[in-house]
């Protein structure tokens, strides 16, 4: 019966419910794949990723994103496919999908496939589901470009195998960051259905052959503000996978309330910037060499709102400063607030011809505003400032909410785009 | 300064605005006589104290730049001339010039050099061009026309199609594509088996497939449905993709 409602059912409406359920996975993200065209076949993979359009809230939209179907055995409290949720279900046919996907992608609406599903049946043959989709896809459409899957918590290395052959990148979602949020919200999960998983797909990728086992790594998504967890107790979490399943990824998705449990909270907005923030100290702890304990502890386990994470461990360590940029090793550079990941670079290749003062900071892209405190060049700050605490928490406040102002409603702040968009044009120049 | 002027005032070059034209005009900046400026012919404006002269296009002339800066200056910095060159900025070619003079000076180590102001220039002309190639590449839009040619149609600041052809050429692998400078009135064209930029000052396009409307609801359809209520953010929206690509994306145009 349910198969002669799929069958009938528009293909816009199939696209709108099964589009709509799988938007609440952040990854969205097309990179860490590089390949060019192969004749005979459509689409290449370019490393730093594509966004092709933004959605109405902002977001990047670079792959098509559905879920196979939203049939579901399972109930966890937090998702909006719950089996005990009163909506509509429905499915793509193998042949439906592959064909949205190539027709999208040649148009140049898409990079790819993002693919979730449901769980039908057990997680094993929803893979299989999942496996029957990607192999049409990529053997008869002869299609090229870049594909991400979920694999279904619970999955056997057999399938989980399968899978990352036929795709760029995989994930498993943790969704909850604690054990006792898991017991509580997803009573058919657990720890070990999750993890497992993990590892597989961890040892797929070491084990990497020839013919390629997600070659863009793996990534996982956690849940904000539906539990009581702490910042502290997620960014040792995200921390601890990083350094356990070599992820390339940890993606932070604002709780959006969609079921009624009585542990869940009920009806508001998105804790966004707590989102903010979280993927700020994440981006601290992948590439600017920070730790989770030192950004946060038992006694501070929240992330600031009103100053970043980096400007807010820099004021507890002020003895650290000021830095003198023509001299200070670029591990220490990039602590400065103000100072990211391109200028530090640029900093170090620049000072071996010029001894720098604040105008070349400037020009190599410095935000002055912030650094002023922390650095002096050729032995000087730039102004008599008289540094402690309370004088430049004032000033840096002052500073963001003037910003803030500037950029509402809108709580995510530049500052989090800034370094994606810069990484993308620095991977363009690298082509040549 | 003074004999210059007594020479009519400072020389400017003009070249025809095409790649060798500029780095023919290069060439005799360095070979003849050093330039206050150097112009794409048409887009200047004429002060009192320059004279003009118009280059010759000389292929041969253009090739020995070009190697030159290759074997002295580098890759990157051939790229970064390039990009230089897609550029907008009237005064494009002038800081180019004075960017190789720099870089015949003191070879590869230039690139390094970011804080000086000729290599800072050059940077801060590129940038755009590069960003705005970066968005375009997501941001085009196919449309599926009679016979399964794809045509896209695009306005964009920075001369743009030496970039995308080749990049769509390369991902496009079995389909016959246009893209249509619509402000320069030139194409991007490939037949898959090559590609090229050609005039298309007479150009009308072929009519659009039967199922072009359909895919194009469907996008609509799931570009609409991705946006989280709860989180709108059309300001955010607006800041990522700027209006001004707006009018040939299918989900923003209303599928027009
Ligand atoms: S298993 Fe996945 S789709 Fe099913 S209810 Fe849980 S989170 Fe939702």
């Amino acid at each position: 019966m349910g198969r002669v409602m799929i069958m009938s059912m528009d293909l816009a409406d199939k696209l709108r419910i099964l589009g709509g359920a799988a938007r609440y996975d952040s990854a969205c993200t097309s990179s860490g794949s590089q390949r060019g065209g192969v004749k005979g076949m459509t689409g290449n993979a370019v490393s730093c990723g594509i966004c092709h359009s933004f959605s109405a809230d902002g977001r990047c939209v670079s792959l098509l994103k559905v879920l196979l179907t939203n049939h579901c055995i399972n109930d966890c409290k937090y998702c909006y496919n719950r089996s005990s949720n009163d909506i509509e279900r429905t499915a793509f046919t193998p042949e439906e999908l592959a064909d949205l996907t190539m027709s999208f992608y040649k148009r140049n609406y898409i990079e790819g496939l993002f693919l979730s599903s449901g769980i039908v049946r057990d997680p094993d043959y929803t893979m299989e589901l999942m496996c029957r989709v990607l192999a049409l896809l990529r053997g008869q459409y002869g299609f090229n470009g870049y594909i991400h899957a979920k694999a279904i918590p619970g999955g056997s290395a057999g399938m989980i195998s399968r899978l990352g052959r036929l795709t760029d990148r995989l994930s498993v979602n943790i969704e909850l960051p604690s054990e006792r949020s898991l017991v509580l919200l997803a009573p058919q999960k657990d720890k070990e259905k999750i993890l497992n998983p993990m590892g597989l797909i961890q040892r797929g990728i070491r084990d990497r052959d020839q013919r390629g086992f997600a070659p863009a790594g793996q990534s996982t998504q956690m849940i904000i503000g539906a539990t009581p967890d702490t910042d502290y107790q997620i960014l040792r979490l995200s921390e601890s996978l990083y350094r356990k399943f070599e992820l390339r990824r940890v993606f932070y998705s604002a709780y959006v309330p969609v079921g009624d449990h009585p542990a869940l909270p009920v009806a508001g907005k998105p804790p966004l910037l707590r989102e903010h923030r979280l993927y700020q100290a994440d981006w601290l702890l992948r590439f600017y060499g920070f730790s989770a304990d030192e950004l946060l502890d038992q006694r501070r386990p929240a992330l600031d709102p009103v100053l970043d994470p980096k400007c807010q461990w820099a004021l507890r360590h002020l003895e650290t400063f000021p830095v003198e940029v023509n001299r200070a090793d670029y591990s220490v550079l990039l602590r400065v607030p103000g100072i990211g990941v391109r200028s530090a670079k640029r900093i170090c290749v620049a000072r071996r011809t010029a001894s720098l003062d604040f105008e070349h900071l400037r020009k190599l892209g410095v935000v002055l505003k912030r650094a002023v405190y922390f650095i002096t060049c050729k032995g000087r700050y730039q102004t008599d400032l008289k540094i402690n605490e309370g004088f430049i928490y004032r000033n840096l406040a002052a500073d963001v909410g003037s910003r803030r102002q500037i950029a509402a409603p809108a709580e995510q702040l530049s500052f989090f785009s800034e370094p994606d968009r810069e990484d993308a044009i620095q991977c363009v120049t690298g082509e040549l | 300064m003074c004999d210059r002027r007594a020479l009519g005032g400072h020389l400017v070059y003009l070249y025809d605005g095409s790649f060798e034209g500029m780095l023919t005009a290069i060439f005799e900046a360095y070979y003849r006589e050093a330039p206050g400026r150097i112009l794409a012919e048409g887009c200047w404006q004429q002060a009192l104290d320059e004279r003009y002269e118009k280059v010759e296009t000389d292929l041969s002339k253009s090739g020995r730049v070009h190697d030159a800066i290759e074997a002295k200056i580098g890759k990157t910095a051939l790229g970064m001339v390039y990009y230089g060159w897609l550029s907008h900025e009237p005064e494009r070619a002038t800081r180019i010039y004075e960017f190789l003079r720099l870089g015949f000076r003191i070879g590869p180590g230039i690139t390094a050099r970011l804080a000086d102001p000729a290599v800072d220039a050059l940077f801060r002309i590129n940038r755009p061009v590069l960003r705005e190639y970066d968005k375009q590449r997501g941001f085009l839009r196919f449309s599926v026309m009679e016979g399964g040619i794809y045509y896209a149609k695009e306005e964009t600041v920075s001369y743009q199609l030496p970039l995308l052809t080749p990049y769509f050429f390369d991902r496009m692998t079995g389909d016959p594509f246009i893209i249509h400078d619509v402000g320069r009135r030139l194409a991007g064209v490939s037949d898959t088996r090559q590609w090229r930029i050609v005039s298309a000052e007479t150009f009308t396009a072929p009519d659009m497939s039967p199922e072009e409307m359909d895919y194009r609801r469907l996008w609509i359809a799931f570009h609409e449905t991705v946006a989280i209520q709860s989180r709108l953010n059309p300001k955010l929206q607006s800041q990522m993709a700027p209006k001004r690509y707006w009018k040939y994306m299918t989900e923003m145009n209303g599928g027009k």
